[in-house]
């Protein structure tokens, strides 16, 4: 009972996520063999990014154009941005995630797919070389859980030590790297399995493998590392993106709204002023595990600025050219939260371009994130507000969404409908991808155009008729 | 309405020089309400029951406010909103009071214009535009009762005014509206329900009855009472409460006089006088026996705290210390006349008395209203606010009536008639009257500008290049707690600061600014008083979670809870006289002492060793001057906190915030865990004392 109330539960959640219906004890037809299966996780951001380089060949006997490439049950769900690249070039391949799962005999655990569309079918007995790179909204665990103000943070990071996949692996490797210092937690006994620090080249990182031969989905014990990671875990638990289209002014507003955490490690004690005064005064410009401060970056030119949150303006903010920093009202330690909304406009000629042909065509192009470095962002609320009277002709975005609406909604002195609202949901974005760009299309004439201004003059001639008229009227009763 | 603009920029340094804030702190009480009457119904919110102060008890809030504040900013916002302009309520609860202002200075005009001419009512309008005393409660983010309550004040009398020298019942009843309006906005409305019943009774006395003021009294007493009968806070008390007997009574006087004149205009003189007297008589004894017997058996109120000490200013300070701990009900200090409405002081007894010689029924109104609130402003700060409409309008007649001699410059003009000594009196009078205006205009924004545009929520110093920063500790710290605590965490902290806890940090607090219950306050009080382990023991009972103290002793902020202490004192005193001492507190010598020389008891309160926990250390670990008391604290004096965690300090200090620990596992107290643990921490380290050479930005 209990296990068939969780699978409808699993179930849902990936129709949430990808609205499709998915099979859940999917195996990829055994087209493939992994000659080469090289992994490194970079962990000196505040999420992971995984790249992996991978020489397979295909052992059917048939040609083939898809490579189902598994992922650990961890990060389901939480993937960020998926894409691969052929080796040595800069041509991308098509690929997404894919709904289906297979379910481990073993353990019970779950391994999701992502599928890589060769350009060309691959040949039997052919060989093929490629990258894969992988962002996922996870990060190492702190540890230890509570720390002082002055210590530094270690992160504990657990992940597979073999690589999944759903083929045969003749050779692999695994190295962690991104950090000053690596110690594997609970290492086994045996050497062939164990890690190794200080291996040239790369000092900075630990180093697993070489193994050979390992069947698919074969599981070893996790690999546990702690290292030194003295920076914030930014979180952006929510963010609120709302950008105003005025043609009539000709700007684009920006606004938005941040719920900001530090997954990092809590204090051991409570705050403590005379403790934190100490350190930044030691530290001056060292890094820590707090976050102090809080860099924008906006695009260029930015004016008008604002900074505030619930209680009001917050008056702690410097201004350089298109860079925001922001200081909060409190240094935001581990655990701790910090919600606040920024604001700021730009020309509207830098991200508007008129069509050529058909004159009431516009096509708007923004970027997706403006926040700070170094974060992860769980959800996201993505609005464009075209003004009122237009239509949106298409929507284009860089990386797949939740959700989409296009409504109008009220705003100062809309008299009719209301502006038009685009509004996007994203989810696991990591600031990697802030550049990406969001293209809207619609259609503005110059009769909704004039027809704001009118409307608003006429309402404002009819109070001030009716004004007049009032004056008018005669109470006295003689 | 250039008048109108004057009064509503010269309401907006504040917004300029700071921000779109909200002030003070009944402020934001208002303010909180007003949001929960936006989100909700307005029958949800007059039977608001806030479970998020005065914890356990809670407050019933929607029976204990005046709506009226509330109301109006709500539909003004829903109207705005209406018409395409859907303002954040926060700027319309900020904006509120300059733009009602404006309205207030229309009314005086229109008042003034009624007692003499309209000149005389564009001087007034000008004077309460800028006035001071009228500011100081106006100010943009002043979003209080009194915001409103000034300006239905100004309309009402002039509806009453119109109405008494027309008879109409139409200005009458607009009388009464306005009146009901006032009732739902302000507690002060009581003056104008003495007010207006003691003009008619001067009227009586001095035989200037006529039916005109018949009509206009029965109906804005009728109308106003039953409808300000509606208000749930008000309820029967206009008929129970002692306040209110005059209006009561004199409305029975009138139907009395009315039938004597009736009676006497029927019967021969000499008949009259014997029914006169006989029938005076026995109303007399009538009337003050009923009112004993009632009185007496509790049907009506007795007097409130806040009504004696209209009459005995060393009441308060006696029988409520909780009164007499506000400063708004301190009695007002000399210069403070003369700062609040410079020249327009001593115009005011001129305009007095030009109005006695002239003495018509209105004019009665204006010396009645005049004598009243001199005498009532001189007992309470706050009531200086109602004076200042009054000084207003009497010295605009005043000043207009020299005008109307000295300004007439056409005998000058006319050759037949020129004289070179009157004309140069008149120039020399006019010019000075004219430099005065001139000079009350410029102490008017200086005033203004300096004294009451402060938010005091933020406060402004200047930053080490010079330019200007903000001292933002309380709402860092306010922040901080809504950020980073449990949404229903219990938060002690003074009463002071109840409605910004509720306000910005949204956290249920134990007593706040609505003083309704004084035990209640005397609990925190007697908690902040006693030593760790009683206060500790005190507080759990009532579930708090956080303790909350403002210390100034680092930037000299004088309005600090050291400072406040005394009163938390006494206040607890007063319900626990056993437990609590003042005399304790102080030094052999009788001196309040917080360096070395203090008391013990002051020392092992927990006010004292919150407020200075660490501070020594943060100069070198010698001596630390605490910059509000000037007195050196040294680190010995400082006692350990063994039941409280430091969970929170501010930029500048001024905030800190402890929470309560939690008990031991091992079942020890918490003492006994203190003393274990720096008893280890002596064998295993070697104290490292590290002095950092701290900067402060101040």
């Amino acid at each position: 009972m209990n296990a068939s109330i969780f699978w409808w539960v699993f179930i849902t959640f990936f129709i949430h996520m990808n609205s499709v219906l998915c099979i859940e004890n999917f195996i990829p037809e055994q087209v493939w063999e992994n000659i080469d299966y090289r992994r490194a996780i970079d962990v000196s951001k505040s999420y992971l990014s995984e790249r992996v380089e991978i020489r397979a060949k295909n052992v059917g006997p048939e040609s083939v154009t898809e490579y189902y490439f598994a992922l650990p049950r961890n990060s389901l769900g939480k993937v960020s941005m998926f894409t691969a690249v052929i080796q040595g070039t800069d041509t991308y391949l098509n690929c997404q995630l894919f709904p289906n799962v297979t379910r481990l005999e073993e353990t019970g655990e779950y391994v999701g797919y992502g599928v890589i569309n060769f350009p060309s079918p691959i040949q039997p007995e052919q060989e093929f070389s490629f990258i894969t790179a992988l962002y996922y909204n996870v990060a190492g665990v702190p540890y230890p859980e509570y720390i002082a103000i002055s210590d530094e943070q270690s992160l504990l990071l657990k992940t597979n030590r073999f690589p999944i996949s759903a083929y045969p692996t003749v050779e692999s490797t695994l190295t962690i790297g991104g950090s000053s210092s690596f110690e594997e937690l609970n290492a086994p006994d045996d050497a062939y399995l164990k890690g190794k620090t200080n291996v040239p080249p790369n000092e900075e990182a630990i180093f697993f493998g070489p193994w050979d031969d390992i069947k698919p989905f074969e599981k070893e014990q996790d690999v546990e590392v702690v290292f030194n990671h003295n920076l914030p875990l930014n979180e952006v638990t929510l963010l609120k993106r709302d950008i105003w289209v005025s043609q009539w002014a000709s700007t684009l507003e920006f606004k938005e709204y941040y719920e900001l955490k530090n997954k990092g490690a809590k204090l051991d004690k409570g705050f403590s002023r005379i403790n934190y005064m100490r350190d930044q005064q030691q530290a001056d410009m060292r890094k820590s595990h707090y976050l102090a401060i809080i860099e924008m970056l906006l695009p260029e030119n930015p004016f008008g600025h604002y900074y505030n949150d619930l209680v009001g303006l917050v008056s702690t903010a410097k201004i350089q050219e298109n860079h925001y920093f922001l200081k909060p009202r409190f240094p935001i330690f581990g655990g701790w939260n910090y919600n606040f909304t920024i604001g700021w406009t730009n020309q509207l000629s830098d991200f508007l371009h008129k069509s050529n042909d058909d004159s009431d065509m516009y096509l708007l192009s923004v970027p997706l994130l403006n926040g700070p470095s170094d974060t992860v962002y769980d959800t996201v609320e993505y609005s464009v507000y075209v003004p009122e009277g237009a239509k949106i002709a298409d929507i284009d975005t860089p990386i797949p969404f939740v959700n989409l609406s296009v409504k109008a909604e009220k705003s100062y002195l809309d008299l009719k409908k209301g502006h038009v609202r685009v509004k996007i949901t994203f989810k696991n974005l990591v600031n990697e991808i802030a550049g990406a760009k969001i293209l809207i299309k619609y259609q503005y004439t110059k009769n909704a155009f004039i027809q704001k201004p009118l409307s608003i003059a006429i309402y404002i001639f009819i109070a001030l008729m009716f004004i007049f008229l009032l004056k008018n009227i005669n109470l006295n009763v003689k | 309405m250039s008048i109108f603009g004057a009064a509503v920029s010269a309401r907006l340094f504040s917004v300029i020089r700071f921000e779109s804030i909200i002030h003070e702190f009944d402020p934001w009480f208002n303010f909180r309400a007003t949001k929960y009457l936006i989100n909700n119904s307005f029958y949800d919110f007059l039977n608001w029951f806030d479970d998020r102060t005065w914890y356990p008890l809670g407050r019933v809030t929607g029976g204990t406010l005046y709506p009226g504040l509330m109301t109006t900013s709500a539909l003004i916002w829903h109207t705005l909103r209406k018409i395409g302009l859907p303002i954040d309520i926060r700027n319309i609860c900020v904006l509120f009071a300059p733009a009602f202002s404006g309205v207030t200075a229309i009314a005086t005009y229109y008042l003034t214009k009624e007692i003499k001419d309209s000149s005389a009512g564009v001087l007034a309008a000008a004077f309460i535009a800028i006035v001071p005393g009228y500011i100081s409660r106006s100010v943009a983010g002043a979003y209080d009762n009194e915001a409103i309550a000034i300006t239905l004040l100004m309309v009402t009398f002039m509806f009453w005014i119109k109405g008494q020298k027309t008879g109409s019942i139409l200005y009458s009843s607009f009388a009464a509206l306005f009146y009901f309006y006032m009732v739902s906005a302000w507690g002060g409305y009581v003056f104008i329900t003495n007010l207006i019943p003691f003009h008619i009774f001067l009227l009586i006395l001095m035989g200037r009855f006529t039916s005109k003021l018949y009509v206009a009294y029965n109906t804005w007493f009728i109308i106003g009472t039953v409808a300000s009968m509606q208000i749930p806070f008000v309820g029967f008390l206009p008929i129970r409460s002692n306040d209110h007997m005059a209006a009561l009574g004199v409305f029975g006087l009138l139907q009395i006089v009315a039938l004597g004149d009736f009676v006497k205009s029927k019967l021969p003189p000499r008949k009259f006088k014997i029914v006169m007297i006989v029938s005076l008589l026995i109303i007399l004894a009538i009337g003050i026996a009923g009112l004993f017997l009632l009185t007496y058996m509790g049907l009506i109120a007795p007097w409130t705290g806040r009504f004696y000490s209209l009459w005995d200013t060393s009441y308060a300070k006696i029988h409520i210390p909780i009164i007499a701990s506000v400063s708004e009900h301190q009695p007002v200090a000399w210069p403070a006349f003369f700062f609040d409405t410079h020249f327009l002081i001593w115009l005011f007894p001129a305009g007095v008395f030009l109005l006695f010689m002239d003495l018509k029924d209105e004019h009665v109104f204006i010396i009645a209203y005049s004598v009243l609130c001199s005498y009532f402003a001189g007992v309470m700060v706050r009531l200086m606010l109602t004076l200042t409409p009054v000084i207003c309008i009497t010295a605009a007649v005043a000043l207009s009536k020299v005008f109307d001699v000295y300004l007439d410059f056409s005998s000058a003009i006319d050759p037949q008639r020129r004289n070179l000594t009157s004309l140069l009196s008149r120039l020399i009078v006019s010019g000075t009257f004219i430099f005065y205006l001139y000079l009350f205009v410029f102490h008017c924004t200086w005033v203004t500008q300096t004294a009451y545009s402060s938010p005091s929520v933020v406060l402004p110093s200047t930053s080490p290049d010079g330019s200007m920063a903000l001292i933002d500790d309380f709402r860092e710290a306010y922040y901080w707690l809504r950020m980073n605590t449990d949404e229903d965490a219990k938060v002690a902290a003074w009463w002071d600061y109840g409605y910004q806890i509720g306000g910005m940090a949204d956290r249920t607090t134990l007593v706040d600014n609505n003083t309704w219950n004084n035990t209640h306050i005397a609990i925190v009080g007697k908690a902040m008083a006693s030593p760790e382990e009683k206060a500790y023991e005190i507080l759990k009972e009532h579930d708090v979670d956080y303790v909350l103290v403002i210390f100034g002793g680092l930037i000299g902020f004088g309005g600090d809870d050291l400072n406040k202490f005394l009163w938390m004192i006494r206040i607890s005193e007063g319900i626990w006289p056993d437990e609590i001492k003042e005399r304790d507190f102080f030094t052999p010598e009788g001196e309040y002492r917080v360096d070395s020389r203090a008391s013990k008891t002051m020392k092992e309160s927990i006010m004292y060793k919150m407020s200075f926990k660490d501070f020594p250390i943060l100069f070198n670990g010698g001596q630390a001057v605490d910059k509000v008391r000037q007195q050196a604290i040294s680190l010995e004096d400082v006692g350990t906190l063994d039941y409280f965690d430091e969970v929170f300090t501010s930029e500048n200090w001024m905030v800190r915030i402890y929470q309560l620990k939690e008990d031991d596992p091992e079942g020890r107290s918490l003492k006994e865990v203190g003393d274990f643990e720096r008893a280890k921490g002596k064998l295993t380290k070697k104290r490292k004392i590290t002095k950092p050479d701290l900067t402060l930005r101040v």
